[in-house]
């Protein structure tokens, strides 16, 4: 299959019905994680044409000729992502941070979001007056077993003010 | 998973022409089959996936109806300004489905065609009178979504048919609400989901009331309680509370291993109750804008 992957082209062996997520770890991109491998936990958390997926259910086959961003391209665009997940201490032992990250960057990344202004996750719903939306409710699916929440909602509410 | 066929038809004919096969599967996003897939409850010989079929992605304006295609995105039917603007309950249910991995890949027609009752979309489409349209070589049909949904996963579509679009009827004047009950987790389904589409006379008393129901039985319901319950009135607090306790009498609640029948059954009425006390207080609906040109999800699935 032909996609780009971090701004590259990439020209893999892929199956098509196979999930993304095994094609990008095959490529390199080890950063997203399998964790629950029914989409729930957000582990596997990659972005393709500008909004997060699992991409442990996202199959490799939707993906031709996409624009997909790991955790690897997005950091090294952008080092304040890490900073702002460094600065706040908001991992412990690891394994979910990829996934919070993605996510992260698309929470501060598009205004244009469900929970952006007017959007139905922000104050009045949709369709009304809008304003910034929490935090907790877009990062809502990126499951965290050990740090606890507030510092990634201190992390990314930093990283967002910052955009 | 086995070696599975993929195709990626990028015209409805191709894929009403790649259908019939009692193993092949039509897949949307992927959030429900891709799941039933890897876990082994389906097999499938060949996956047609439909997200290709650029006509199928697109919400017009169109004789007095939103068209809203079956490949059209959660993210983007909840982000779009037509139905912000003609059916801003759908938007905000829409939008406020389970997190934004989900919406950003599943689509209204899977949605649909999947039929978990717990979904969000369902009970405002019922509540706005949607018609769902299916294409298959033989030719079209349209049902009322009341029609097509039948019982838990299961609707009235054919093996031979594609969910081609979603007519929701646009009529200003229409005051909407959506609201739910998530006790849970922010991305969960709710526990109950209630729609009213209502409108109202110039002396502010109630002409037109429809109420939609979902997570409450085997599937989303549609709701017209007793006109001597409402019409001619306005929709005061104990108005509200009589249609709500009316709903919930009518509904018929699947106890499960989360929350009983009793609890669902009441927590309906309560949730009736809001969301007709949200539509109430909602601007009505304003007329059709004069730009008809069709959007397209921007920054959704790649269209290049």
């Amino acid at each position: 299959m032909h996609f780009r992957l971090n701004g590259q082209t990439a020209d893999v062996d892929a199956e098509p019905t196979e999930p993304l997520l095994d094609v990008v770890r095959r490529a390199g991109c080890t950063g997203p994680k399998e964790g629950c491998w029914i989409g729930v936990c957000g582990a596997c958390t990659v972005i393709v044409d500008g909004l997060p997926v699992s991409a442990c259910l996202y199959l490799a086959g939707m993906a031709e000729d996409a624009d997909v961003w790991t955790v690897e391209g997005l950091t090294a665009d952008d080092p304040a992502l890490v900073d702002a997940f460094a600065d706040a201490a908001a991992l412990q032992c690891g394994f979910c941070t990829p996934g919070q990250v993605t996510t992260a960057w698309w929470v501060a990344h598009r205004p244009d979001v469900d929970g952006g202004p007017g959007g139905a996750r922000s104050p009045g719903g949709a369709g009304g007056p809008g304003g910034d939306p929490d935090v907790a409710a877009l990062m809502a699916g990126n499951l965290c077993r050990c740090t606890g929440y507030q510092a990634i909602r201190a992390a990314v509410e930093t990283y967002r003010a910052g955009h | 998973m086995p070696a599975t066929e993929f195709l990626a038809p990028s015209t409805l004919e191709e894929a009403l022409g790649a259908l019939g096969g009692d193993d092949t599967h039509l897949l949307g996003g992927g959030t429900a089959l891709a799941l039933l897939l890897k876990t082994g409850m389906v097999e499938a010989a060949r996956v047609v996936w439909l997200g290709r079929v650029a006509e199928l992605r697109a919400i017009t304006e169109l004789d007095g109806e939103l068209r809203i295609g079956a490949g059209v995105t959660l993210h983007t039917l909840s982000s779009s300004p037509l139905v912000r603007r003609h059916c801003p309950s759908l938007a905000r249910a829409a939008g406020l489905a389970a997190n934004i991995r989900v919406r950003a890949v599943a689509t209204l027609g899977g949605h649909l065609v999947h039929a978990d009752p717990r979904q969000d979309c369902p009970p405002v489409l019922l509540a706005c009178g949607a018609t769902v349209h299916l294409a298959s070589t033989a030719g079209e049909r349209a049902l009322a979504l009341d029609e097509f949904l039948v019982s838990f996963l299961e609707t009235a579509i054919l093996p031979t048919e594609v969910l081609t679009y979603v007519h929701v009827p646009i009529e200003p004047g229409r005051r909407e609400a959506y609201v739910r009950f998530t006790p849970g987790s922010e991305d969960d389904f709710p526990t109950v989901g209630a729609a009213v589409a209502l409108r109202a006379d110039d002396a502010g008393a109630l002409t037109d009331l429809e109420i939609g129901v979902g997570a409450v039985g085997a599937r989303a319901t549609r709701h017209r309680p007793d006109p001597a319950l409402w019409r001619g009135r306005p929709c005061t607090a104990p108005t509200a509370r009589a249609i709500g306790a009316a709903v919930a009498a009518d509904v018929a609640p699947a106890p499960d291993h989360r929350r009983s029948a009793r609890y669902r059954r009441h927590v309906t009425g309560v949730m009736v109750e809001r969301a007709l006390s949200d539509a109430w207080g909602a601007a009505p609906l304003p007329g059709t804008a004069t730009d008809p040109s069709p959007e397209r999800g921007a920054g959704a699935l790649h269209e290049h």
